[in-house]
């Protein structure tokens, strides 16, 4: 349980030749964690996501997928955005789905990649809605979707930026709810990037703080009371401690 | 209400006509054109004449997307040959076809190959410079999450980005066929008739040798109606059908 299947080694990235946003950075990622990556905006944290994910290279240093150095994205992690464009809007919710599976390295066949489509929608909640276009669908169910994509494709890291800031209160609420019981039913590691505090205390098990670019050696961990959510159980943000446990972590962030 | 225009117009037509101020052979009356119209698309050849037009401006507009795609695919090579791409359709989209005739006279004679190389000028670049706003218009995400999933290269063509251009390629095709069908007519009118048999714009000509001003004014209904079904029946409905579908329809 306690391996990496992510790891930072000394990784300094910049976009251009001069700037750094990441410095001499190394950190690991357990297999089956659920972390809260939290920091200013422009810190960094979506670009150490996509480090992650392989769609950026390290200037120096290099990033590790279960023990091997990635060299370019594959279906292992998958990133997921804010909902706009991450679903095709000509395609129903099932083809949607099963589209990665139909034409990717797998090679299912139809039928295969049809249901374990609706067996991934199902999970999430949108078993009934499995003819619906896009944009027939709120904000709330997109994401939903593109959840149950991801793990219908055979995600073993998610690696999420800010994927519920667009919605509602109640429907963020409730997709975090969903992402938690997704992450403990397939055993999957879960690397979330969010500003929002309360969120990032109500579904993290362990929370990274990235501090101020360019800076070295600048995620702080911190792993949060009560150990990490299981099966589902989240944080009770009402109660004397979690209440405690966002402010000093506001304070630290602002200060 | 704008519809109440047309049965205006045919009125204030139809009075000029009877008030006998002006010379029938400019203004005729609605009911010598009818006659005309009904003689020659019944007994004479208008019907086959509109057909052969509309065959050659649909053979015109497809050659032309044809060559479209393969200048988007070109284009789609690197920078620089999207550079000249673009360069060569800056230069060649704002030439009328009409100017080119002389030329294609020259290469092509005056046959349907001459007629055919007009209007797949006429389709070709308003087909191109639409299919290359579509494909710029594709979302990077979608590139990123095709990555993501290692998805084949099949399957992003056929699932990705020739969804994504449907639209624009349609909005191209429409104004394409628009072209095409007016560079025809001119062409038509200018050749005569390629070989034995003419279209409806040869038609035209020879009904104004023949001082047939009904005939001409018939002529001139036909091609408009022609226009008008296919623009907005054909491609009009096709594209509301794609809007609904593609979720761009907000009603």
């Amino acid at each position: 349980m306690n391996r990496p299947i992510i790891e930072f080694r000394d990784v300094t990235f910049g976009y251009g030749a001069t700037d750094t946003v990441l410095r001499d950075c190394s950190v690991s990622l357990e297999r089956g964690s659920f972390v809260v990556l939290l920091g200013p905006s422009g810190c960094g944290k979506s670009t150490l996501l996509r480090l992650a994910a392989g769609f950026l290279r390290p200037r120096t240093g290099s990033v590790h997928f279960d023990g091997k150095e990635i060299l370019a994205p594959d279906r292992r992690r998958i990133l997921i955005f804010q909902e706009q464009d991450q679903l095709f809007p000509w395609s129903r919710l099932l083809a949607n789905t099963a589209l990665p599976l139909l034409w990717g390295p797998d090679r299912c066949s139809r039928s295969e990649a049809e249901d374990r489509a609706r067996d991934a929608l199902s999970q999430v909640g949108l078993a009934e809605n499995l003819n619906d276009f896009p944009h027939q669908m709120s904000g709330g169910m997109k994401q939903r979707a593109v959840l149950a994509r991801a793990l219908a494709v055979g995600a073993e890291a998610l690696l999420l930026d800010e994927p519920f800031a667009s919605l509602d209160a109640l429907s963020r609420e409730s997709l975090q709810e969903t992402l938690v019981s997704a992450w403990a039913r397939h055993g999957s590691t879960v690397l979330f990037v969010t500003h929002d505090i309360r969120e990032a205390v109500r579904i993290g098990g362990e929370l990274w703080f990235l501090h101020n670019a360019g800076q070295s050696g600048q995620i702080e961990r911190i792993k949060l009371p009560g150990g990490s959510p299981q099966g589902g159980a989240l944080r009770d943000l009402d109660t004397p401690e979690a209440i405690s446990v966002v402010k000093s972590i506001r304070e630290r962030l602002t200060r | 209400m704008s519809l109440l225009l047309i049965p205006l117009a045919l009125a204030g037509w139809q009075a000029l006509a009877m008030s006998g101020a002006v010379s029938p052979l400019l203004v005729p009356g609605l009911d010598a054109i009818a006659v005309a119209l009904w003689r020659d698309l019944i007994h004479g050849t208008l019907s086959y004449q509109l057909l052969f037009s509309l065959g050659l401006v649909g053979a015109g507009t497809i050659l032309g997307a044809f060559f479209a795609v393969i200048l988007a695919a070109i284009a789609s090579l690197g920078r620089e040959a999207l550079r000249s791409v673009r360069l060569l359709t800056a230069l060649l989209h704002p030439l009328p076809g009409i100017a080119l005739l002389p030329l294609v006279v020259l290469w092509a004679g005056t046959g349907t190959p001459a007629v055919l190389l007009v209007m797949i000028h006429a389709a070709l670049w308003p087909v191109y410079l639409n299919l290359q706003t579509g494909l710029d218009e594709i979302p990077q995400r979608y590139r990123e999450m095709t990555r993501n999933w290692e998805l084949r290269r099949a399957g992003i063509f056929m699932h990705v980005i020739v969804p994504a251009v449907f639209p624009s390629m349609l909005s191209g095709l429409r104004t394409a066929w628009a072209r095409s069908w007016r560079a025809l007519i001119a062409a038509e009118m200018v050749f005569g008739a390629a070989g034995h048999f003419g279209g409806i714009g040869w038609y035209l000509f020879e009904r104004r040798v023949y001082m047939d001003t009904p005939g001409l004014y018939a002529g001139l209904f036909m091609v408009m109606a022609a226009g008008v079904l296919m623009d907005a029946l054909l491609f009009g409905s096709l594209e509301r059908i794609t809007a609904r579908r593609w979720g761009r329809d907000t009603r």
